[in-house]
């Protein structure tokens, strides 16, 4: 009777979650036992429209035989086992949750097979059970669920009732993705297994909707009669290809080259304005970057336990921490070195080491980066265009600080200072400037610059003591090849880098080659043009 | 007025401030380092010096002769050049490709080239063919012709094209430090049947004598010590010629020599290439001694490793470049080992932090390196006399 009880209850909560389905599919199931063959396909047919989910993994069981009679419940056997007699025993569960059924005492329920009424489907039973568990996935709840289903449908085999669905999926279904991916389906199943008529009016749809799927479908058949039409097809398919393809290129450029110009912001300030070669550049964006990782521990965001809003207290940490770090290294080595640029390099390089050390030796070698939640995922415009949240506020981020760098430097007093000590040092002073204070002040925003970029790096790659090493001759050659202390020059560079690498990358080279070719051109370019794409002129000119 | 004397290199007051007995220390000091740097081999025979210790002796001289090439652009012409490395490793690779030729091979192909490339070597499977850039390395006198050639022409192609479109200053730096990069990633693709990342090694033989043996390991040795004396008189020739003066007016104001008629570009030009021709020597004699060569000697941190063995060494001064790649590779040797005074132990670990500590040292407290602070000493020493 407990046992009993207990199923009522699982009854019951399955009555309450899925009201009005839940009852009809407990009794559904128990005619798939059924002696008659017609009303065991009729059962079939009504599971998979009854749209119930739990279904699925059910008719999975079925189809291998899993299922049996109880009680006049449909129960799982679990697993069998066999005694000392040779007698077969099963352990019983529970259709919809696959735990184990008890008995009285609270053991796992085991009976003899002979008590038992096996299910056992014919081999028509299993074909049409697969052909509901397809149409039971093309009616999921979920949406992303539907629209894989859909999807894939397509590419599979044209099952009974099948054509019927999509054709109302592609009618009536709430998402517009779904419709499309239904329109596309259906046509692609219409073209792999349709008569000559359907297959030269689905070549049509499918070319008028450039389905990239179908592309080797349609040049794999051979019909004469379809001959045009299926080569007009391939043509729209091949553009909208190419279209995805100088998307994706144009996407990856803008993204990396975003990336540059975060990091060669920073140098445009401290290297194209002051003219100080910081090779410790590179690790002020790696200390960026541990701040963020330290705040991510801070407020203890796991991708388990999700605590977003580190991200946002990170940024101005970043830059703060990394403004810090460059201020010390402006006022114990760099200041000495303002007229020694060769040997400035030397020396921040020796800062670079020892910081790439230290790190080391504090947190080892690599530390993993979780991003918020937020920054995860991304849209998908049509199917293979998607853009990605965290490249999307690379983006963002990038042109918020090129803004802000530029407001800084012509709306405020600091900005004014700054841009009178590069032009003319001495008469600078002369006004009463105080040029050292104005120096470090201009060392600490470039470093920060470099703060966030690390902090935005945080989103797209791992967190390595030696990270900055990867970007610092690249960054170097974005500000020379804008020209020296010219902030739209960097702009312009660092984008035309990114785009130029991808290009060359996603059409006819590979990646190596890709940044060998940019690095050739790049010293090639600056051959010709020295002081880069903005050559400064009149008095600014150097000697 | 002010940046001159900041920039002033102390080679040249070296007269003016020593008096004789001065340069009689300095002449007694290079005597006992010469006389020792000799009798190595002969300790190492009796067996006083393990033979590893002359082969490391070896290997760290082979970068003096870097150094020297580096002291003469960076030191006497200003021009800081961070693309030694790949003259280096350029001369390694001619060895290493020669060195090759004569080790193990796999159907006529050298085994490093081979488990990297197995296949597209040749045209086909069963036909292997080694590639035109692996056979003239063959004979060992084009191989020592060309691993100084190659480097001098990249590096003339390099000089003539920056120099003569007047690429001055931190900018020459940051390009060729990008080219080095470039060829970096260039030797480490499989595809230019280069070796890939492996590089090349497991080598045996050099001219018939087994590298294993001690005594060619002496004999590498004292190769290198022969070069390094030769490449260090020749230098010493030449920064004491009036072409050595051009060098130093192109340091100290280029316009001005310009101005006085001169074309600074070929006189650049020159020693850049002289400079990367001993550094393609240097890469030759190196290799046989390390027994392998790889792309990651081109990578960026040995380009500017390079830059500070000179400016630890005292730039503008020949003897305290090569006295630099001796003292810091010896440090770095001592460094990377662990040992422990009392409880504290020394790791590896530490060493890029003294490394870090040391180049921001030498460029603020001894921008003369240990050449100025040597001379300071034998000043004090001279007068007391």
């Amino acid at each position: 009777m407990n046992m009993l009880n207990k199923l009522l209850a699982c009854g019951l909560l399955a009555l309450t979650t899925l009201a009005a389905t839940a009852a009809p599919t407990e009794d559904l199931l128990k005619d798939l036992s059924a002696k008659d063959s017609a009303k065991r396909t009729e059962t079939l047919r009504m599971l998979a429209e009854s749209g119930d989910q739990r279904v699925v993994g059910i008719l999975g069981e079925y189809r291998l035989g899993s299922l049996c009679l109880w009680n006049n419940q449909v129960v799982l056997a679990l697993e069998t086992s066999t005694n000392e007699n040779l007698d077969k025993f099963i352990h019983l569960g529970d259709v919809f949750s696959r735990e184990p059924l008890l008995d009285d005492s609270g053991k796992p329920l085991v009976l003899p097979v002979a008590e038992l009424t096996l299910i056992d489907p014919s081999r028509k039973d299993r074909k049409a059970a697969l052909n509901a568990i397809m149409l039971l996935e093309l009616h999921a709840p979920d949406t992303e669920q539907r629209l894989e289903a859909v999807r894939k449908s397509g590419l599979g085999i044209k099952v009974e009732g099948l054509p019927e669905t999509l054709a109302l999926l592609e009618q009536s279904d709430r998402s517009r993705a779904v419709r499309k991916s239904a329109k596309e389906s259906l046509a692609l199943l219409n073209f792999r297994f349709g008569t000559p008529a359907e297959q030269l009016s689905a070549a049509g749809i499918l070319g008028d909707i450039r389905s990239v799927r179908a592309r080797s479908f349609l040049e794999d058949h051979e019909d004469p009669e379809a001959e045009t039409v299926i080569k007009r097809a391939l043509e729209r398919i091949d553009s909208r290809e190419r279209l995805i393809l100088a998307f994706n290129i144009f996407n990856s450029g803008i993204s990396s080259g975003s990336i540059l110009v975060l990091m060669a912001l920073g140098l445009a300030v401290t290297f194209g304005m002051m003219g100080v070669i910081n090779m410790a550049h590179g690790e002020m964006m790696m200390i960026g970057a541990y701040t963020t990782y330290c705040m991510q521990l801070l407020f203890g965001h796991t991708p388990e336990t999700p605590n977003s809003i580190y991200y946002v207290v990170a940024l101005p940490m970043s830059f703060l921490i990394s403004a810090l770090f460059g201020g010390l290294i402006e006022w114990t080595v760099v200041r000495r070195l303002y007229k020694r640029p060769l040997e400035s390099l030397l020396a921040t390089y020796g800062v670079g080491l020892v910081l790439i050390q230290t790190i080391r030796l504090i947190f080892g070698d690599n530390r993993p980066s979780n991003s918020p939640v937020w920054l995860q995922g991304g849209v998908e415009l049509v199917e293979g265009m998607g853009l990605s949240f965290n490249r999307i506020f690379i983006f963002v981020l990038c042109a918020a600080c090129v803004l802000g760098v530029m407001a800084l430097m012509r709306f405020t007093t600091l900005g004014l200072k700054m841009r009178a000590v590069i032009q003319n040092r001495d008469m600078a002073a002369a006004m009463g400037i105080n040029t050292r204070m104005t120096d470090s002040f201009t060392f600490m925003l470039g470093s920060g610059l470099a703060g966030v970029a690390g902090y935005a790096l945080t989103t797209i790659g791992g967190i390595t003591p030696n990270m900055g090493q990867n970007y610092i001759v690249d960054s170097f050659l974005v500000v020379v090849t804008g020209g020296v202390g010219n902030l739209a020059g960097v702009v312009c560079s660092g984008m035309g880098l990114g785009l130029l690498n991808k290009i060359l990358e996603g059409t006819l080279f590979g990646a190596v080659w890709a940044k060998i070719i940019v690095l050739i051109t790049v010293i090639t370019f600056i051959q010709f043009k020295p002081s880069g794409l903005f050559a400064p002129k009149g008095r600014l000119a150097d000697d | 007025m002010t940046e001159r004397t900041m920039n002033e290199p102390a080679g040249i007051h070296l007269g003016s401030i020593c008096g004789t007995s001065a340069s009689q220390i300095n002449k007694a000091f290079a005597g006992a380092l010469l006389a020792f740097a000799i009798l190595l081999p002969m300790l190492a025979h009796a067996g006083v010096v393990s033979v590893e210790t002359v082969n490391m002796a070896g290997r760290y001289m082979a970068l003096g002769i870097v150094a020297l090439g580096l002291d003469l652009i960076w030191g006497y012409t200003g021009i800081l050049s961070l693309c030694q490395a790949l003259f280096f490793a350029l001369g390694g690779y001619a060895m290493g490709i020669h060195l090759a030729h004569q080790g193990t091979l796999h159907n006529g192909i050298p085994e490093s080239l081979y488990v990297v490339y197995p296949y597209k070597v040749g045209e086909s499977k069963g036909m292997e063919v080694l590639p035109w850039f692996w056979l003239i390395f063959k004979p060992f006198n084009l191989t020592i012709l060309l691993g100084i050639l190659i480097p001098g022409l990249v590096a003339g192609l390099i000089g003539f094209a920056g120099f003569i479109s007047r690429v001055k200053g931190v900018y020459f730096s940051i390009l060729t430090q990008a080219l080095t990069v470039a060829a970096m990633m260039f030797f480490s693709k499989n595809e230019m049947k280069l070796c890939g990342t492996n590089g090349i090694t497991n080598f045996t033989t050099l001219a018939g004598h087994e590298l294993s043996d001690p005594n060619v390991k002496i004999g590498l040795y004292v190769v290198t010590l022969i070069c390094l004396i030769g490449t260090y008189l020749i230098c010493l020739l030449l920064t004491k010629s009036r072409f050595g003066r051009v060098l130093l007016a192109v340091r100290d104001s280029e316009t001005a020599l310009r101005f006085a008629g001169y074309k600074p570009y070929a006189f650049k030009a020159a020693i850049f290439i002289f400079a990367g021709m001993l550094a393609g020597l240097a890469g030759m004699l190196y290799t046989p001694q390390a027994n392998i060569i790889t792309p990651s000697y081109m990578e960026a941190r040995w380009s500017i490793l390079m830059v500070v063995w000179v400016a630890v060494g005292g730039r503008g001064t020949l003897f305290g470049a090569v006295a630099g790649a001796m003292v810091i590779n010896l440090l770095y040797n001592a460094m990377t080992s662990q040992w422990s005074i009392g409880s504290f132990d020394w790791k590896p670990d530490y060493w890029p932090l003294v490394l870090g500590m040391l180049f921001i040292l030498v460029v603020l407290a001894l921008p003369d390196g240990l050449a100025g602070l040597w001379r300071k000493m034998v000043g004090r020493i001279a007068e007391v006399d």
